[in-house]
């Protein structure tokens, strides 16, 4: 690849590192940069910057930041007394995307997993626990995904939460709408069943 | 030109590649453990739903070129996903702790049925509702027998004499089996355990897996049990299993 000068292959190897991208779409974005004007080149180079220097985990929610506690912790349309716990920062974007819960959030950043040897230890839980501790909160909605880590630890989380005599959920597992249940897998169905509501 | 294959198989762990696929482990029951990529796994709702989870009980169609590493799964149907277990924190485990066992202990493309056989019922088991401690124990054991690696239990492995019941005895990794007060030495790496749990464990090992509920281990057993197969698989393996060292964290 000595065809390019070596600023640009330096690029396109910086480049190629990021997830999803090969050496080919590497080399596009790159000629793309060179191409564009010294205003777009800045400006990405700051946003870069910006990202890794200003951009900080909440300490209320573990959520990022760039603030000292984030958008969602300080907003006051929000309620207090519920809080979701979601595995990383994409489950919290899915969830405020969805609209609908107006409550706070708590990021594990990561599951528990016997097979990969992640302990309680090694996610936030601890700090989940002295968040209930200290009072105003009623009910933690457990949204980890329905895997056998996000069950682990959404048992987990249930019982070290039981002794605060709080109400601790589990989010509902069933069919997408607009399906045919016809299509859907064996055990999706069973639990739908299992997990009916009065009408 | 790639070879097809298909079988019955279980799931042993997965973890995500790249962007949307999977890296899986399986047990299967014709060509044993096998390493093999699932392509666009995490994207697709409809080929491998919830199917490449660990336990998961599946029938399996892969390929798998000339000295290619890894096999490329085509199809993979779930059979049972053992949703029982997932409902208990200890099951599950007990269960990761079956599927890791079972993996470090086994080679790629060696084929055993019986091992195969072993784990699916006692995944079976456990999802009945059997007790995780006490089948951990169990599992252990068989396993152990089936893969030859069997803890010798009945006698003094230096003097080959049975020990007097009620007797402290010792367990040694390194010898692979019991010894008694009379054959340790007082520099040996070694368990002290009683004349019973030996026994008990030996008990175990030979019992048909449909009778294996009416054995009781009593408490001290139990403790002892562990102690001495957690050291016995520790030293066989040269290592620690990472589910081994959660069970302890969560208590």
């Amino acid at each position: 690849m000595s065809y390019y000068a070596e600023p640009i292959m330096r690029l396109i190897r910086e480049l190629s590192k990021l997830p999803g991208i090969g050496e080919k779409t590497a080399s596009r974005l790159a000629i793309y940069i060179l191409k564009s004007s010294n205003g777009y080149a800045e400006s990405l180079a700051k946003s870069l910057m910006d990202v890794k220097e200003k951009v900080k985990a909440c300490p209320v929610c573990f959520n990022l930041s760039d603030r000292d506690v984030c958008n969602i912790c300080t907003d006051s349309g929000r309620r207090n007394d519920i809080v979701c716990v979601v595995e990383n920062i994409n489950n919290l974007a899915a969830i405020e995307k969805a609209g609908g819960f107006k409550g706070r959030y708590h990021v594990l950043n990561g599951l528990l997993s016997p097979l990969k040897g992640i302990s309680p230890d090694d996610i936030r839980i601890a700090e989940l626990v002295r968040r209930v501790e200290s009072g105003d909160i009623s009910e933690v909605i457990v949204a980890t995904n329905p895997n056998v880590d996000g069950e682990a630890t959404a048992l987990y989380i249930t019982k070290v939460l039981k002794p605060f005599g709080i109400k601790v959920t589990r989010i509902a597992t069933g069919i997408p709408l607009g399906s045919d249940l016809e299509y859907i897998d064996a055990a999706t169905l069973g639990l739908a069943i299992e997990g009916r509501r009065e009408m | 030109m790639s070879a097809l294959y298909k079988t019955s198989a279980l799931v042993l762990n997965s973890t995500d590649y790249g962007e949307s696929d999977r890296i899986v482990n399986f047990y299967t029951m014709d060509y044993g453990k096998i390493c093999g990529i699932a392509k666009g796994a995490k994207r697709s709702k409809k080929r491998f739903v919830n199917s490449l989870e660990s336990f998961s009980f599946v029938k399996l169609i892969f390929a798998k070129k000339q000295g290619a590493g890894l096999a490329r799964i085509d199809q993979c149907e779930l059979i049972d996903g053992f949703h029982n277990i997932k409902k208990d924190l200890e099951t599950i485990t007990a269960a990761s702790y079956f599927v890791e066992l079972l993996s470090e202990m086994v080679r790629e493309w060696q084929r055993n049925t019986k091992a195969f056989e072993l784990i699916l019922n006692f995944l079976r088991m456990l999802d009945d509702g059997r007790e995780p401690e006490t089948f951990s124990r169990f599992f252990e054991v068989k396993l152990l027998t089936i893969l030859g690696y069997q803890p010798h239990l009945d006698k003094c492995t230096v003097c080959k004499y049975a020990p007097d019941a009620d007797t402290i005895i010792y367990f040694s990794s390194a010898k692979g089996g019991i010894v008694c007060k009379r054959c340790i030495k007082p520099n040996e790496n070694k368990i002290p355990i009683s004349a019973g749990t030996a026994k008990s464990l030996a008990l175990a090992a030979r019992t048909n897996l449909e009778h294996l509920n009416k054995l009781v281990l009593p408490p001290l057993v139990l403790k002892e049990s562990k102690e001495l197969l957690g050291n016995f698989i520790r030293y066989q393996l040269g290592k620690e299993l990472k589910s081994m060292k959660f069970m302890e964290t969560i208590g």
